[in-house]
């Protein structure tokens, strides 16, 4: 059964000083009418529910079967009303900012030459692709969808840890946590009053379909459709799900071919034209013809009929230059400099191990810090200086002398916990949140998001192919709701 | 519809069929065999009969050493390297079913989905005793009947309910035709003597031809599963149904690319109305029905290169 924990030095979600705080006090009452037996017995239901309905993920090279399930963990994240609202201008304000900054580095370069970002780092970096140099898109927009990933310090303040703008997967996560908790443990929402996010797909359609090509004629309905890499992705859940709500084609490369600079679909009556495209392959596998040529993923030619203006490709070309780890230490700065604003939602403090005074000080204090490469993600090629052994940290060492502009250093954060049920028992465990943004005539924040937890207790990595796990998020409706 | 989505929707519904009728004529010979003697010839001619309709008996003699419920087992149900056996096909409709995901009813995928797991997770698979045999088996049958009824029940009857419902006849009208090419090659005494009811019982008809039929002989029985346009697994009824969804896939439109189909559709049905059973020798039947085996083979692919289901046909036409 619950017992509340110890849970200094972090910030816990649920608990304070040994008591459920204000928002979480219905939900812990609700679990301790509950039984060991019963509470075990809804587990194993919720999990064999993900493996049934095929809620899987994909671990490449993993052994005895590639399908996994993310194991989902039912005690939720509770956010409350005005935090929320924080979150949400936070999250729009730094979407504005990173899409002024992809139109302004694939166009005039205000920001390069104002000297607020050193030029090297947009010129050398290997995913600013000058073949969309000066390319036209729909609305101007690069990012449809976005993916930032949150935490919460010690004192529980919110922070950007990572800025996803090039394929940001787990949507299908966020629905089918809320509707797997509806089904087996209806009995925690009584008391609760939250904002659903049933209708918020038909905003992400909007948002897709205002993307129209600038060859469309005006009375012409797009058509759009989803680009798959195909059933052994990681993430061909989530293509599926979204296919299927956005109620748009999923295709595969084979299924599409180029002609005469337009784009079109292999369909059972012959070709058909397609204007939008929202892939969820990486820039590296679009088009063999220009960029990786062994691509069995991509279409050829496709990024001519994109520079054409005959069809949009979401998110655009080229945004990965925007989210690396390194560029991420430049956001406060973007938002500053496009938008006259200060960042609503701070970054983790980052230090560039390309400046030598920056290099020398981490090289002193690795054992108090992460670092990171600033091309790598899902938590690999990542050192956590206070759980690293020595020989791990001289590896480290080795790899920043060699190559200092492959990797930052953060301090390491307090990152903020909340209780976990595995197992048969319940213990802390610490958490993020993936928050999505949705852009199109204009920007929506998906309410909720997706509450990542690393499962392994201690462990920092929330990541799903190393462990990590789900939980559903609730944003209260109202900021008083649970006073009552 | 995408080609790729129609073609997986296409042989998932052959591979479903394929399943439910190889479960069906295994299950209905090893019941069969419970009164049969090991050392009786026609045990050895009924198996190889079993092994051409389910699989293929010289690829079966050449892998095991002798015909034993375990060896049978194994190939028909368990082995990896015979495409059609049960584990196979069972694979072959979840791999489609996930390739068309977002078109096919929740349900279906659920239902495949589960009883695949179900499956792996099994330790005590493969195995070998009549009993447990029986029991997977009849798992299987109840997952097909299941799978066939939220396709009725839940699936809206736009293009996707057609290809699967025209992938569902042309599986079945070949594997009614290769029943009764196999049973033919046996030698003439024998087919004179049990070849009818053991037709039917292999294509499930036994009773509907109980029911509409008196005298059970080896030209009644081939009339009926060619001709009779109520039995669910005659060859008539099977194209005259494929023809229906092919009509409301076109909505009588007049489209040059799938004249071949319609031509071919127009021959095997002229081919049924003027084929009289009664008159022909047994060498005449044979032929006759060699003739509709190959007919149908070639259906598959004539109506894979009208929709353009095979991707090695890149000849692609604009809308």
């Amino acid at each position: 059964m619950f017992r509340p924990y110890e849970t200094e030095p972090y910030f816990d979600e649920m608990l304070k000083n040994n008591e459920p705080k204000p928002h979480y006090k219905s939900f812990c009452n609700k679990l301790m009418e509950f039984s060991e037996n019963e509470l075990q017995q809804k587990n194993d239901a919720a999990q064999s529910n993900f493996l049934k309905q095929g809620i899987t993920f994909t671990v490449y090279g993993a052994e005895g079967g590639t399908e996994r399930t993310m194991p989902f963990d039912f005690v939720p994240i509770i956010i409350t009303h005005d935090h929320w609202r924080t979150i949400e201008n936070g999250m729009k304000q730094r979407v504005e900012a990173l899409n002024l900054f992809l139109h302004d580095i694939y166009h005039e370069q205000q920001i390069l030459k104002a000297g607020i970002i050193p030029a090297t780092l947009v010129d050398h970096n290997p995913h600013y692709y000058k073949e969309v140099i000066g390319a036209k898109i729909p609305l101007d927009n690069h990012i449809f969808l976005a993916g930032i990933d949150l935490i919460r310090d010690d004192h529980g303040t919110y922070r950007v840890l990572e800025d996803n703008l090039r394929n940001p997967s787990g949507i299908s996560y966020v629905y089918k946590n809320r509707a797997i908790m509806k089904q087996v443990y209806p009995e925690f929402f009584s008391n609760y009053t939250l904002h659903t996010f049933d209708h918020q797909l038909s905003t992400m359609r909007e948002a897709l379909l205002a993307h129209r090509p600038m060859s469309l004629q005006p009375t012409q309905e797009p058509h759009a459709v989803l680009l798959t890499a195909g059933i052994y992705n990681s993430a061909y859940y989530d293509h599926v799900f979204l296919a299927k709500q956005l109620n748009i084609s999923l295709v595969e490369g084979r299924d599409l071919i180029v002609k005469d600079c337009f784009v079109y679909m292999k369909t059972i009556r012959g070709l058909e034209r397609v204007d939008i495209i929202y892939r969820r392959i990486d820039d590296d596998f679009l088009d063999p013809a220009v960029f990786r040529e062994d691509s069995l993923l991509g279409v050829p030619h496709i990024l001519e009929a994109y520079k054409a203006g005959n069809v949009a490709i979401l998110n655009a070309v080229g945004n990965a230059v925007a989210d690396d780890k390194a560029m991420y230490a430049y956001v406060p700065d973007m938002i500053r400099f496009y938008l006259n604003e200060e960042p609503i939602i701070q970054n983790v403090k980052t230090y560039m191990l390309s400046d030598p005074p920056q290099r020398k000080w981490v090289l002193e204090h690795i054992h108090e810090l992460v670092i990171k490469n600033v091309g790598a993600s899902g938590g690999y090629d990542m050192l956590i200086g206070p759980h690293a052994s020595e020989e791990e940290i001289e590896v480290f060492r080795k790899k920043i002398t060699e190559n200092p502009n492959q990797y930052i250093a953060q301090p390491t954060i307090k990152l903020s916990r909340a209780p976990v049920y595995q197992n048969n028992h319940f213990y802390p465990c610490h958490v993020d949140l993936r928050v999505f943004v949705m852009k199109g005539n204009e920007t929506n924040v998906l309410l909720g998001g997706l509450s990542r937890v690393a499962l392994k207790e201690g462990s920092l990595i929330v990541n799903s192919s190393q462990g990590g796990g789900a939980k559903d998020t609730w944003v209260l409706k109202e900021e008083d709701q649970h006073v009552k | 519809m995408l080609s790729r989505v129609a073609g997986s929707l296409f042989w998932m519904a052959r591979y479903s069929e394929r399943t439910a009728a190889n479960t069906h004529i295994i299950h209905t010979q090893f019941v069969q065999m419970l009164e049969e003697s090991g050392l009786d010839t026609t045990y050895l001619e009924d198996w190889t009969v079993i092994l051409n309709v389910c699989g293929s008996s010289k690829e079966f003699f050449d892998t095991y050493d002798k015909l034993s419920v375990r060896n049978l087992s194994h190939y028909l149900l368990y082995s990896k390297e015979n495409f059609n056996s049960l584990i196979h096909t069972i694979s072959s409709i979840r791999e489609n079913a996930r390739m068309t995901r977002d078109i096919i009813p929740h349900a279906l995928w659920e239902e495949w989905n589960e009883f695949y797991l179900s499956l792996k997770d099994d330790p005590q698979s493969p195995i070998f005793s009549l009993l447990e045999i029986n029991r997977f088996l009849e798992k299987i049958n109840h997952t097909s009947l299941t799978s066939t009824g939220i396709i009725n029940t839940l699936m809206s009857r736009d293009e996707g309910y057609h290809f699967l419902k025209i992938g569902r006849w042309i599986e079945r009208a070949e594997k009614t035709m290769i029943i009764l090419n196999e049973l033919l090659q046996k030698k003439e005494h024998e087919i004179r003597k049990c070849t009818a009811t053991y037709s039917l019982q292999l294509t499930q008809t036994l009773e509907d031809f109980s029911k509409k039929h008196r005298i059970c002989n080896t030209d009644s029985v081939l009339n009926y599963l060619i001709k009779d346009a109520t039995c669910t697994h005659s060859l008539s009824y099977c194209i005259q149904h494929m023809k229906q969804s092919i009509s409301v896939l076109e909505q009588n439109n007049n489209n040059c690319r799938l004249s071949p189909l319609l031509q071919e559709l127009q021959a095997i049905q002229q081919a049924i109305s003027s084929v009289d059973i009664a008159t022909m020798s047994i060498e005449q039947q044979k032929i006759c029905i060699g003739s509709f085996l190959t007919h149908c083979i070639m259906l598959g692919s004539v109506f894979s290169k009208a929709y353009y289901l095979d991707e090695s046909f890149p000849t692609y036409e604009f809308q």
